[in-house]
C-alpha cells in the first residue's frame, strides 16, 4: 500500500537533478473517490503549486518525475482541499463506526492518477512517520464511509443532502458533537437536514445543546426550531445567553412562544419540565373502530392514548396495543381500568416510582382543576436519569 | 417561575455558570509537590523568594488565560492543536516531554502520601503500593468522580496557613520588601529552589488541564470575560496561599535555623495555628492534596496522550475498548510510585526535584503555547496581544536563563 507519509518531502526528478521538494498535495474530483491535482512545493521561500499531471510518479523507485525542465508554477492559494493541510492528523468521522478517528495517515492508489482509498488510524501510521518500521497492526478506514470536516473549501464540496451524517441515529450523531472542536461541530450541524439536527441537538448534553444554539445562524435556527418539540426547546432555551432567549422566543411566534414560557414555570424535574405536550387524546365515548380508523390516518403512532371526558377531564389510558383484537363497536372508557397521573408540580421521584410500580410507558400529568396537560414518557425518565448520573459525575 | 427565575439569576450572576477551571486548577496547583517546596522555599531562605512568587502570579494567570482562551475559540485540547498544527514528529517530542515531567509530578504526589501516612508511622513500602492499588479501582470503578467534590473542599484546608503566619508573628515588612524587591544569590541551592517555585506553580500538568476543562464545558466565546476573570482570580488566590505558606514557614522555621527533612518538620509551621495538632493537621491536608493530585494526574496524562494519538480514551470505554487509554494509566501509577519506593531517596528530595525538572520541562511547551496563541487563522480575532506575549517571553526567559545558572552552578562554585 502507498501511503501519504512515503510521498511527502520527496523530491522532483528531472533527470538526476531535483528540481524542488513536494510539502503537500491537493485533491480534486469527485468527493467519493478523489485524486490528487496538485503538488505543493516550496522555491525560494514561496510556496507553489504544479499541476499533477505535469509529473509522473514511479512506485517501484517511490520517484516523482518532471515531463519537462521547466515546471509550470502557480500560486498556490486557500480554496484547494489539502492533504496536509486539512486532512492529515484531524479528526474525521468514520461513519460506519460511528465515532470520531484521528488521521494518522492517508492511503493512496496509483490508478493513472494518485487516488486517496482510505485512511490509517492506527498505531502503524504513527510509527511510520516517526520513522520507527517495527511491525504493528494496521488499522484503515476506506474513504468511502468516511467524513471530513474541511470538505466546505476547495471543489470536493459535499452536497448538502448527500452527507453521509444523516444516515446516523441522532444519539450518534449527538456522541460525536460533544467531542469535536467548536468549527468542526458548527460545521457538522450546518450540513445536517433540520430534522436530524433538531434531534441529534434534543439528545446532546446541556453544554453541547447550549454551544450549537447560540452559535447557530438564524435561518437555520429557524429551521431546526420548527422540527424540535415545545417541551425540548423549554429545556434548550434555559441555558441560552439572553440575546439567543428572546431570539428564539421571536422565532416561534406567540403560540409557541407562550407554550415554552408556561413550561419554564416548572423545575427541570418536575411532572411539568418533563412533560411533552403534544399526545395523543381521545374522547371515552368514540367507539374502538373510529380511534383505529384514526390512527391508521397519523404517521407516528402514539405509545399510549389518553382517554378524556367531555369535560376534558382524565379518564386514564389505552395502550395503542390493547384495541387490536377487540370489538370495534366497544366505546374506548370500557378498556380503562384504572387511571394513573400525577400533579404539573409532582417530584421527579414520586414519577420514577410510579413508573417503575406500575410498569407505565407513558403517564399523564394534570393541572389544577384535573385537565390533562401533557404526558410523560418513559424515555424523558430515562434520560432524565442520565443527565443526573452525569451531573454526579463531573464536577 | 423557577426556572425562569432560575433563568434570570444567572442573567444577574453570569459567574455562577462558568466560574470553577480557574480556580480548580488553581487549587490543584497547590498539591504535594506545591507545599514542600514553599515550605522548603520558607524554611531555608526566609521570605527571599517571595519576589519570585509574586512574579510568577502573573505569569500563571497570563499562561492560564492563553489556555483558557485557546480552549474557548478552538473547542479544542492543547495536545490535539498541536497535534493538527505540528504534526507527529512534534506532538511525539511533547507528549515525551509532558510523560517525563507528569511522571515526576506523580512520583512527587505519592512521596506526598508516603510522607503524610509516616507521620502516622506507616513505611512508605506499604503505603505507596497501597494508594496505587486503592486509585487505580477507585478511578477504574467510577467512584472517584463523586470523592473529588470532597478532596476539593477538604483542599480548604490551606487557609490554616494564613492563620497560623498571622498568629506567629512574622516580620511583615521584610515580607512584603522582599514581595516586591528582587533578591538574587547565584548559589545552588538558591537557584533550584527559586526554578522549584516557578516549576511548582506553572506546570505543563496545568496547562494542559486548564484547557481541556475548558474544552470540556464546552465555554464560548461570550464567556470569555467571565473565564478570564476565574482564571484571574484563581492564580491570585493560589499564590496568596503560597505566600502564607512560605510566611509562615520563614517564621517558624528560618527565624529558629530549623531545615525540614521530612513532613513532621513541615508541620512545624502550623503550630502557632495548632499547637500540638499541628502534625495531625498537616499530615491530613498533606494526604488529602496527595492522593487527589496521584488520581487526577495519571488519568488527565493518559486522557492527553491517548487522545493525541488518537486512541479510544476515557472512562466511558471498557478496558477492551480502551486498552492503551488503561494501560498508560495503570503504567503511570506503578512507575510514580516505583519511583518513590525504589531509589531510596528521602522523600522530601523527590517532592522538591520533581517541582524543578517541571520548570524546566515548561519551556518547549511554552514555545508551543506562544506558537499557537498567536496563530491568528486559527484563534480568528482571539489571538494574543503584545501584552501577554511580552509576559509569556519574560517568563521564558526567566526560566532559562535561571535553569542555565543552575547547571552552571553545579559544576562551578561561586
Amino acid at each position: 500500500m502507498l501511503y501519504l507519509s512515503q510521498l511527502l518531502k520527496k523530491k522532483i526528478f528531472y533527470g538526476n537533478t531535483s528540481l524542488v521538494s513536494i510539502s503537500d498535495f491537493t485533491v480534486s474530483g469527485d468527493p467519493k473517490s478523489p485524486y490528487i491535482t496538485n503538488l505543493l512545493v516550496k522555491k525560494s521561500r514561496k510556496k507553489y503549486l504544479i499541476p499533477a499531471d505535469s509529473v509522473t510518479y514511479d512506485q517501484v523507485q517511490n520517484r516523482f518525475t518532471a515531463k519537462k525542465e521547466e515546471l509550470d508554477f502557480k500560486e498556490s492559494n486557500d480554496t484547494y482541499f489539502y492533504l496536509v493541510e486539512d486532512l492529515l492528523d484531524k479528526q474525521v468521522i468514520d461513519i460506519t463506526g460511528k465515532r470520531l478517528v484521528r488521521v494518522n495517515d492517508i492511503i493512496l492508489e496509483v490508478n493513472g492518477k494518485l487516488k486517496i482509498t482510505g485512511i490509517d488510524i492506527g498505531l502503524s501510521g504513527i510509527t511510520r512517520r516517526l520513522g520507527l518500521n517495527f511491525p504493528k497492526r494496521i488499522i484503515t478506514i476506506p474513504w468511502s464511509v468516511i467524513e471530513a470536516f474541511d470538505y466546505q473549501t476547495g471543489d470536493v464540496k459535499i452536497k448538502l443532502s448527500e452527507s453521509k451524517l444523516n444516515t446516523l441515529h441522532p444519539a450518534e450523531l449527538a456522541d460525536i458533537l460533544e467531542e469535536v472542536g467548536t468549527k468542526e461541530r458548527e460545521g457538522i450541524v450546518e450540513i445536517l437536514d433540520a430534522e436530524q439536527a433538531a434531534s441529534a441537538i434534543e439528545e446532546a448534553n446541556e453544554d453541547t445543546q447550549e454551544a450549537i444554539i447560540e452559535h447557530l445562524p438564524t435561518p437555520q435556527l429557524e429551521k431546526v426550531l420548527e422540527k424540535m418539540r415545545t417541551s425540548e426547546i423549554a429545556d434548550v432555551i434555559d441555558e441560552v445567553n439572553e440575546h439567543t432567549f428572546k431570539k428564539i422566543l421571536k422565532i416561534l411566534g406567540n403560540d409557541r412562544a407562550k407554550n415554552v414560557e408556561n413550561l419554564l414555570r416548572f423545575p427541570d424535574d418536575s411532572a411539568g419540565g418533563l412533560m411533552h405536550l403534544s399526545f395523543y387524546k381521545e374522547k371515552g365515548d368514540k367507539t374502538i373502530g373510529e380511534v383505529l380508523g384514526h390512527l391508521s390516518k397519523i404517521k407516528v403512532q402514539p405509545e399510549a392514548i389518553v382517554v378524556i371526558d367531555d369535560n376534558d377531564l382524565l379518564l386514564g389510558q389505552v395502550h395503542a396495543n390493547e384495541l387490536i383484537n377487540i370489538d370495534p363497536n366497544l366505546p374506548l372508557n370500557k378498556l380503562v381500568t384504572t387511571s394513573y397521573s400525577v400533579d404539573q408540580y409532582a417530584s421527579f421521584s414520586l414519577i420514577l416510582r410510579k413508573f417503575a410500580e406500575y410498569n407505565l410507558r407513558v403517564l399523564p400529568v394534570i393541572d389544577e382543576n384535573n385537565k390533562v396537560i401533557g404526558v410523560i414518557t418513559i424515555d424523558a425518565v430515562l434520560h432524565r436519569i442520565e443527565e443526573e448520573k452525569e451531573h454526579a459525575e463531573t464536577l | 417561575m423557577l426556572r425562569r427565575f432560575k433563568y434570570q439569576l444567572i442573567r444577574i450572576a453570569p459567574i455562577l455558570l462558568v466560574i470553577g477551571p480557574g480556580i480548580i486548577s488553581g487549587s490543584v496547583d497547590n498539591d504535594a509537590g506545591g507545599i514542600t517546596t514553599y515550605s522548603v522555599a520558607g524554611a531555608q531562605f526566609g521570605t527571599t523568594l517571595l519576589w519570585v512568587l509574586f512574579l510568577t502570579t502573573f505569569s500563571l494567570a497570563v499562561t492560564q488565560e492563553v489556555g483558557a482562551r485557546l480552549g474557548i475559540a478552538t473547542g479544542k485540547g492543547l495536545a490535539a492543536l498541536i497535534r493538527e498544527k505540528f504534526g507527529v514528529r512534534w506532538t511525539t517530542f511533547i507528549m515525551i516531554v509532558l510523560l517525563i515531567a507528569n511522571l515526576g509530578t506523580i512520583a512527587a504526589e505519592f512521596a506526598g502520601i508516603a510522607a503524610a501516612l509516616q507521620i502516622v508511622g506507616m513505611s512508605k513500602f506499604i503505603s505507596v503500593p497501597l494508594a496505587a492499588v486503592i486509585i487505580f479501582l477507585l478511578v477504574t470503578k467510577g467512584s472517584f468522580k463523586r470523592l473529588e467534590k470532597i478532596f476539593l473542599v477538604a483542599s480548604a484546608f490551606y487557609i490554616v496557613y494564613v492563620i497560623s503566619a498571622y498568629l506567629a508573628h512574622p516580620n511583615w515588612t521584610n515580607a512584603f520588601k522582599d514581595l516586591v524587591i528582587p533578591t538574587f544569590s547565584a548559589n545552588k541551592a538558591y537557584l533550584l529552589t527559586l526554578i522549584a517555585v516557578i516549576g511548582t506553580t506553572i506546570t505543563p500538568w496545568g496547562q494542559f488541564f486548564i484547557q481541556d476543562y475548558v474544552v470540556d464545558k464546552k465555554l464560548s466565546k461570550e464567556d470569555m470575560k467571565i473565564e478570564r476573570g476565574d482564571v484571574f482570580f484563581g492564580s491570585f488566590i493560589t499564590n496568596i496561599i503560597s505566600f502564607f505558606i512560605i510566611v509562615a514557614c520563614a517564621a517558624t522555621l528560618y527565624t529558629h535555623g530549623r531545615v525540614i527533612q521530612d513532613a513532621a518538620d513541615a508541620a512545624v509551621a502550623l503550630q502557632p495555628f495548632a499547637g500540638h495538632f499541628a502534625t495531625i493537621l498537616f499530615g491530613l491536608g498533606l494526604f488529602n492534596a496527595s492522593i487527589f493530585g496521584a488520581a487526577l494526574v495519571p488519568i488527565s496524562t493518559s486522557y492527553v496522550i491517548t487522545e493525541a494519538f488518537g486512541f479510544e480514551s476515557g472512562l466511558d470505554h471498557g478496558f477492551s475498548e480502551a486498552p492503551e487509554f488503561y494501560g498508560l494509566f495503570a503504567f503511570l501509577l506503578i512507575i510514580g510510585g516505583l519511583l518513590v519506593v525504589l531509589p531510596f531517596l528521602p522523600l522530601l528530595t523527590i517532592l522538591f526535584v520533581s517541582q524543578a525538572v517541571n520548570a524546566i520541562l515548561l519551556l518547549p511547551i511554552f514555545i508551543f503555547l506562544l506558537l499557537l496563541s498567536n496563530d491568528s487563522k486559527l484563534l480568528n480575532g482571539y489571538s494574543n496581544g503584545k501584552f501577554v506575549n511580552t509576559i509569556l517571553l519574560v517568563t521564558m526567559f526567566a526560566l532559562a536563563i535561571a535553569s542555565i545558572a543552575y547547571f552552571i552552578s553545579i559544576f562551578v562554585t561561586f
